[in-house]
């Protein structure tokens, strides 16, 4: 089986393969290119289970797999590589990248049925899987800008894929500029960070070998803290941290199987797998960290309080989805490498299964909005089942997949002895009672109460109906391999671990800091705002899990149970479904109190006036102001320059005509553009078709040079 | 003497081939003298087997006046590869044409006999024969559309200026042989290095020059190219061009290289000069052209300006310059090759039928056939020396090995090659242009390039980029030659 991991190129060629296939000759296949597809991601996806037990099962950490085609067309050190680097986290991303992107593909071929340009779509979803899947496999930062830049192109294409619709241009026009504003940063990152590689590295940009030499701490703090942020500005913007985030609602124009993919798999993850990637790096800086673990909680919690004023369900779906990815954000902010990834994976699997039962919702009753649904479950049954998995387990509700991953990221808050690491885990717990809560109001506004629905809805069929049950069964399942149930030599913790992280610890953090029972944790808790926190059980929870732990040591170990956390979980989990059931149980919207809080809704409603924010001292501006500035500079300014040279090279060209006879320079001045043309035209009536001339010629050459040659000695 | 049958087996296998065609030519009749093509190809692919067999080995024969090394089986190996393009873009033509098909494929096999026999040359008489082998088949393919006046005028201009040329090196190389008192390469290198050199023995150098500068068409004995190239048929147009042209570049290396390597301080700078020349008339002739292929042969005139460079570059003794433009040399020679057969490939395939040559009739081309625009632009691409292509590696090289020893005349060089190749793109770019912007003119038939043109042409376009993105492919070859002499 070792032989997997050294084909693991095949697994994103074969969606580029499909997608040249589907582009060429889909239109004539009898399913439209459709089973091209979902024939290559099966094959993907197999071949990505391989790699996954090939990995699990190797000894942790896992020597990484790279294999890498070297160009140096300069020479000098400056090698570029088009390459693959497989180990634990690669496989990881790879597993829930080719599983989600087939299960859309199944779902996307009744989805879509009818739909003009098909055949485009299912070319697109190919091609998009492969960019992501592109980046996940490079070995190399280059590459993975590559990647990166390709998600962006096919995000663009498919969220404007209604693109008749002007709302729909323009909120593709909108994802594609807000993050093309991050990847400026993300080029930037990568030239810093490649600056200190050159000379000291056979391949400046090969990612192992920069996190190698950060851990080290060959790499001085300036770069790191300039590369790592401006790295950051670009995984801000792809992964919809706030204040970037305000694209990821709107992407939501696309069709449904599309927001499915954009943010279960594809495109938001990027910027948390590539801070994954690049750990080690980001790890050598407190500030990076701080940062880091502040935009993530902001994050966290403000976009889960917009999802509870939402109509739109697939919009509930989106600021859920951007507050998950907070969730992953503080985790990799706080020292939780582990908890971050693990919390993208699971999510990865029920935010799946949510967006395509919410298409399944939207399919039967033609209408993005709960107003429109209620009642439903009756209709659906199988939509309505594998809904509400999805819900309890994005909401965390105990021993479902959230459940697993919100507490690892929860426990990892818990651990880190900065302010950062208390505001992560009692934020954290705020916002999951919010997660909580939106869920159950959907869930309840659409599944129970009277129906609304203008058609009478039905159940979907089964090629969509089968996706759904996959991911509801993933849903509680994949929690299961980050749970301490596994044991604690293969678990997720060792399977996405890589020798450098293993080995490398935090530089900043004292040796005695973090030693010696944690207690520096316990007083940073207990001194802290949220002060009557520091419980003794938090505590002694800790200093179990900090015996034989390094000081300042990256991994955290093996899971473990973590009982009052999950108390408190379970606790917010019932508090809110309660809550919930109370204002929403009768299934009226009409009368939803989010709607009726006065300032504080309006504020929501207006998503914090981010938008407005943005049209206002954004667009306005640099549509009215900046390119109006820019059109009076080119045209007064530039033109002025353009126009005053050209007269003072004309006046100039004039004196010299008139003060040089022009029979004394004879055509000199037409310039050098006219001198090429000029000489061309006189030379051609040399070439006259007379051979004795040219003999001439030629023998006349022969004499000039002989006679030189023999006079130059 | 025994004789090393392996060593020549290549020239054996072709000229059997050769004589094969020609009987098949008088047996066949009517439409199964088509047939002589796919017999040409099968003994080129013979011929090809047997050197890469000779590939890293070293023999040499007839009292070595002929040997094979790694640099001999590198040139043998491009010209192979040339032929087979060329059978590519024959075919059609000359079947549809239905004018001396056995003959046109006899000559151009014999054609290659020489050009095999050159770069293994270590005499002067086998390297004069070599060269007469090369050139007279030539003469008469040349003229092969008899009944057309340009065809002829083609022929007997080519003729005669070769001719010219050729009297003019036989008078320098008896000359050489009179000073020397020996014909072999190796012992006129020794005789050169230890005796005075006087004025006379350098003016024979120069004649010998000559006549290579007649088979490269540099400036001034260039003024044959543009008239034969376009009034011969276009595949042999495309053979002068590319194959011929090479060779004339394997015998350069040759003499300059090893004879009269001790006096490379004196004609370095004359042969940089020409080169400067060469290219800049090439690129400013060029620019007047309203017919593709006049375009492509002052065109192929400037790159041979830039493959002179190199020579202008030698200095006596000094190893490290000598072996970098030798490679740059042979790189730039085969990615010519690829581009320059492929831009012949097209032009043949528009010309075919409609008999449109002019610039202005290639205007809609993306429209009539993508491929055949694409392919054309990489092509010209290339030849302007633009990435991704192996054009731009080509002149790479050139500055590469100008970089080793950095001289002023070496700036100066490597800046007329930079402005030169400016010059060069604006009448590349201007083709380009008229194909992808420009509409086609109604009512035209369609192009039908034929099954084996498409594929020479789609092979060499993939080869331009290839070579383009790893131009180690084709570099590491050029790097393992670092010996000229044998």
């Amino acid at each position: 089986m070792d032989w997997m991991l050294d084909y693991a190129w095949l697994v994103p060629a074969l969606p580029l393969l499909s997608a040249a296939l589907i582009a060429a000759f889909g239109k004539l296949m009898p399913g439209k290119g459709s089973e091209l597809g979902v024939l290559s991601l099966a094959v993907a996806f197999l071949l990505s289970v391989g790699i996954a037990w090939e990995t699990f099962t190797a000894p942790a950490p896992m020597e990484p797999v790279e294999h890498a085609f070297e160009w140096s067309p300069l020479g000098g050190g400056f090698v570029i590589e088009l390459g693959m680097l497989v180990d634990g986290l690669t496989a990881m991303m790879f597993l829930l990248v080719t599983l989600v992107s087939l299960m859309v593909h199944i779902y996307s071929r009744e989805y879509m049925q009818g739909e003009p340009r098909f055949t485009f779509f299912f070319a697109m979803l190919s091609l998009f899987t492969f960019s992501m899947l592109l980046l996940v496999i490079a070995n190399n930062t280059l590459q993975a800008i590559i990647g990166w830049e390709l998600v962006g192109l096919c995000s663009f294409l498919l969220i404007g894929f209604y693109w008749e619709k002007k709302p729909n241009q323009d909120a593709a026009n909108k994802a594609f500029l807000v993050t093309k504003f991050g990847d400026v940063g993300l080029i930037v990152g990568v030239i810093v960070l490649s600056v200190p590689m050159f000379g000291a590295s056979g391949s400046p940009f090969n990612i192992l070998e920069l996190n190698q030499a950060a851990a080290d701490g060959a790499i001085g703090q300036g770069t790191i803290v300039l590369g790592m942020l401006m790295i950051f500005l670009a995984c801000v913007s792809k992964s919809g941290q706030m204040p970037l985030h305000v694209w990821l609602p709107d992407a939501m124009a696309g069709p449904t199987p599309v927001s499915a993919l954009i943010h279960a798999a594809t495109m938001v993850t990027a910027g948390i797998f590539l801070l994954a990637r690049l750990y080690p790096v980001m790890a050598q800086s407190l500030l990076v960290m701080s940062v880091v673990a502040v935009v993530g909680v902001i994050t966290l919690f403000f976009a889960g309080l917009v999802a509870l004023v939402q109509d739109d369900l697939k919009k509930v779906l989106a600021y859920s989805t951007v507050s998950q990815l907070g969730y992953m954000m503080a985790a990799l902010g706080v020292g939780g490498y582990t908890a971050g990834i693990f919390h993208l994976f699971t999510h990865g699997f029920f935010k799946a299964l949510l967006f395509l039962g919410a298409g399944s919702l939207i399919h039967a009753v033609h209408s993005n909005n709960m107003s429109d649904m209620g009642a439903m479950r009756k209709a659906m049954p199988h939509t309505f089942w594998t809904f509400i998995v999805g819900s309890i387990a994005l909401a965390g509700f105990p021993l479902t997949a959230g459940f697993f991953s919100k507490d690892e990221v929860l426990v990892a808050g818990q651990y880190w002895p900065y302010a950062t690491g208390g505001l992560v885990f009692w934020v954290g717990l705020a916002a999951a009672f919010v997660t909580a809560f939106y869920m159950a109001r959907v869930c309840f506004l659409v599944f129970w109460g009277e129906s609304r629905s203008h058609h009478p809805p039905h159940e979907s069929g089964r090629q969509m109906v089968a996706p759904l049950v996959v991911l509801a069964i993933l849903s509680i399942a994949s929690g299961y391999i980050g749970s301490p149930v596994w044991d604690d030599d293969n678990n997720f913790g060792t399977w996405t671990a890589t020798p450098v992280l293993a080995e490398a610890d935090y530089p900043f953090v004292a040796d005695d800091e973090l030693g010696t029972g944690l207690q520096g944790g316990g007083e940073v808790l207990a001194g802290g705002a949220q002060g009557q926190a520091g419980s003794a059980s938090v505590l002694a929870v800790e200093g179990e899990e900090g015996e034989g732990l390094g000081a300042g040591s990256i991994l955290h170990g093996p899971p473990s149970w973590h009982l009052d956390v999950l108390l408190m979980a379970l606790a917010v989990f019932l508090a809110a479904v309660a809550l919930a059931w109370r204002i929403y149980g009768r299934g009226k919207p009409e009368e939803d109190p989010t709607l009726n809080m006065g300032p504080l809704t309006t504020v929501l409603v207006n998503k914090y006036g981010f938008d407005d924010f943005g049209y206002r001292y954004i667009v306005v501006p640099v549509r009215d102001h900046a390119a109006r500035w820019a059109s009076w500079s080119s045209n007064v300014v530039l033109d002025g320059i353009v126009a005053g040279a050209g007269k003072l090279t004309r006046d100039a060209a004039m004196t010299t005509y008139r003060v040089l006879d022009q029979k004394v320079i004879d055509g000199g001045v037409n310039g050098a553009a006219f001198s090429a043309a000029w000489w061309s035209e006189r030379l051609k009536r040399v070439q006259s078709g007379d051979v004795q001339r040219y003999a001439a010629v030629l023998v006349a050459g022969v004499i000039v040079l002989v006679v030189v040659f023999a006079a130059a000695r | 003497m025994l004789i090393d049958w392996v060593a020549i087996a290549p020239e054996i296998a072709l000229t059997i081939t050769a004589l094969i065609v020609l009987g098949a030519d008088l047996s066949l009749r009517g439409e199964a003298k088509q047939l002589v093509n796919p017999l040409a190809v099968v003994g080129t692919l013979v011929a090809i087997g047997f050197t890469l067999y000779l590939w890293g080995d070293e023999r040499s024969t007839f009292a070595g006046q002929f040997v094979i090394n790694d640099y001999a089986v590198l040139f043998k190996l491009l010209f192979l590869g040339s032929l087979l393009a060329i059978l590519g873009i024959s075919w059609r033509f000359f079947a549809e044409g239905r004018y001396f098909q056995g003959e046109y494929y006899f000559l151009l096999l014999t054609s290659f006999i020489g050009m095999l026999l050159l770069p293994s040359a270590r005499d002067l008489i086998l390297l004069f024969i070599a060269l007469e082998t090369v050139s007279i088949p030539a003469f008469v393919m040349a003229g092969l559309r008899k009944r057309d006046l340009y065809s002829s005028e083609a022929a007997m201009k080519f003729f005669l200026i070769g001719v010219l040329s050729v009297a003019l090196m036989l008078f320098g190389m008896s000359m050489v042989y009179g000073f020397t008192g020996t014909t072999e390469l190796a012992g006129i290198a020794e005789a050169v290095g230890e005796g005075e050199s006087v004025p006379l023995l350098l003016a024979s150098v120069m004649l010998i020059f000559v006549g290579f500068g007649f088979k490269i068409s540099a400036v001034p004995f260039h003024f044959w190219a543009p008239d034969t190239y376009a009034g011969s048929p276009m595949p042999v147009a495309a053979m002068l061009a590319v194959a011929s042209k090479a060779a004339g570049f394997a015998g350069l290396i040759a003499v300059a290289f090893i004879a009269f390597e001790p006096l490379a301080d004196v004609w370095a700078p004359v042969l940089g000069v020409l080169a400067i020349v060469t290219m800049t008339v090439g690129n400013l002739f060029a620019l007047q052209q309203r017919d593709v292929i006049r375009l492509l042969a002052y065109s192929s005139v400037a790159q041979a300006g830039y493959i002179l460079v190199p020579f202008g570059l030698a200095q006596s003794g000094h190893l490290a310059v000598n072996d970098a433009a030798i490679q740059a040399v042979l790189f730039y020679l085969v990615a010519y090759a690829v581009m320059n057969i492929g831009a012949f490939g097209v032009a043949i395939a528009v010309n075919r039928r409609t008999g449109m040559r002019s610039i202005s009739d290639y205007a809609g081309l993306s429209q009539r056939s993508p491929l055949l625009a694409l392919a054309f632009t990489t092509f010209l691409i290339s030849l302007g020396g633009a990435p991704p292509t192996v054009g731009l590696w080509a002149k790479y090289w050139i500055l590469r090995a100008v970089a080793v020893d950095i001289t002023p005349f070496g700036i100066a060089l490597a800046v007329f090659l930079i402005i030169n190749s400016v010059i060069a793109f604006f009448y590349y770019l201007r083709v380009i242009r008229t194909m992808w912007m420009d509409d086609a003119p109604a009512g035209l038939p369609a192009l039908q390039p034929g099954f084996n043109l498409s594929v020479v042409v789609v092979v060499l376009m993939f080869g331009t980029v290839l070579l383009g993105v790893l131009p180690g492919l084709a570099g590491n070859f050029a790097d393992v030659v670092t010996l000229a002499g044998g």
